[in-house]
């Protein structure tokens, strides 16, 4: 079996048409047309449009920090809390007002989304999903409790900065 | 905090990216930027049926939104809305949706200075959203108030 940029698989002939010429003609011909509009669809360099950039290229958002905030599992529900940022060292610190209604719990998984941008070419993001665990870095105060978020996945992208990739298909 | 409070309409009003927090069936979270509009007391979301948001919504109704005054960036208060969400993709949502999208929106003279400024990629962001299409239908996520937070 083979599979086509679109997904579409082109089967091996079954015993039966093997065994019988006359559906061997048939399939023949549906492989041959078949193959003719694969050339054609892989002669052609099939790309798709992305707004994801490296997370290097966004490096100023995580040290400007215009808006940051996670999203964690509540008691009732999703929850979301504006938060404070510290990115150090590749590491990254996050602060939460130690009056919030709900904190998140040590080792608790969350996302923390940093973001800037109102109108369409300025949207730009940085996204990273991970764990947060109590800082012993960063102390916390009577007024924000410190975390730090060890990050398991991060995607970054500029609306700005679409552009085409080659598509895996 | 009621939804009708004159400093939470303001802050809605002046708002123009809501930040939404979703859960998977296995309390996995997600937050989502996105455009949204202010439609009968309700808090309404654009985006497509396949995006992660609409089936995390679809796996876990309550949701929790984030809407900062992004129109008086001097102003650091936010609005924390928390409901139950529901994925619409009927005709009569869509329209009103892009109805009030096209005046906060696109009809804005910031949206169209910014596409002017970007005039080389309008011809991307085209395909982009072609790509998007087809992939599914376009979605609203349709969020029903339950509480209203002001937060500092």
């Amino acid at each position: 079996m083979s599979t086509w940029t679109f997904g579409h698989t082109a089967q091996r002939l079954p015993l039966r048409e093997q065994m019988f010429p006359i559906d061997v003609v048939n399939n023949t011909l549906h492989l041959s047309a078949m193959s003719i509009i694969r050339e054609r669809v892989e002669g052609k360099t099939m790309t798709q449009v992305t707004r994801n950039i490296p997370l290097e290229q966004a490096r100023d958002l995580l040290e400007r920090v215009p808006r940051a905030c996670i999203g964690f599992a509540g008691t009732s529900g999703a929850q979301s809390q504006p938060c404070t940022l510290r990115w150090q060292n590749e590491r990254y610190f996050v602060g939460i007002p130690a009056n919030a209604v709900m904190l998140p719990q040590n080792g608790q998984e969350v996302v923390l989304l940093v973001d800037e941008g109102i109108y369409f070419f300025d949207l730009r993001a940085c996204y990273i999903r991970g764990q947060l665990v109590t800082s012993e870095q960063q102390a916390s105060t009577t007024e924000v409790v410190w975390y730090e978020l060890i990050p398991l996945k991060t995607v970054a992208w500029d609306y700005g900065e679409l552009h085409e990739v080659r598509d895996a298909g | 905090m009621q939804g009708d409070n004159v400093v939470v309409q303001a802050i809605i009003h002046e708002g123009r990216v809501a930040r939404i927090a979703t859960l998977s069936q296995q309390a996995h979270p997600s937050i989502t930027p996105i455009y949204f509009a202010a439609v009968r007391g309700q808090i309404w979301l654009g985006t497509s049926d396949w995006t992660l948001a609409v089936r995390q919504v679809r796996a876990d109704p309550r949701v929790s939104v984030l809407i900062a005054p992004e129109l008086r960036p001097h102003d650091s208060r936010i609005v924390r809305v928390s409901g139950q969400a529901s994925a619409r993709t009927d005709a009569q949502a869509q329209m009103l949706y892009v109805l009030h999208v096209a005046l906060r929106y696109s009809l804005n003279p910031g949206q169209l200075r910014n596409t002017l400024a970007h005039a080389h990629l309008i011809r991307l962001r085209r395909h982009y959203h072609q790509q998007s299409a087809a992939k599914g239908s376009m979605c609203i996520i349709a969020v029903v108030p339950e509480r209203f937070e002001l937060l500092p």
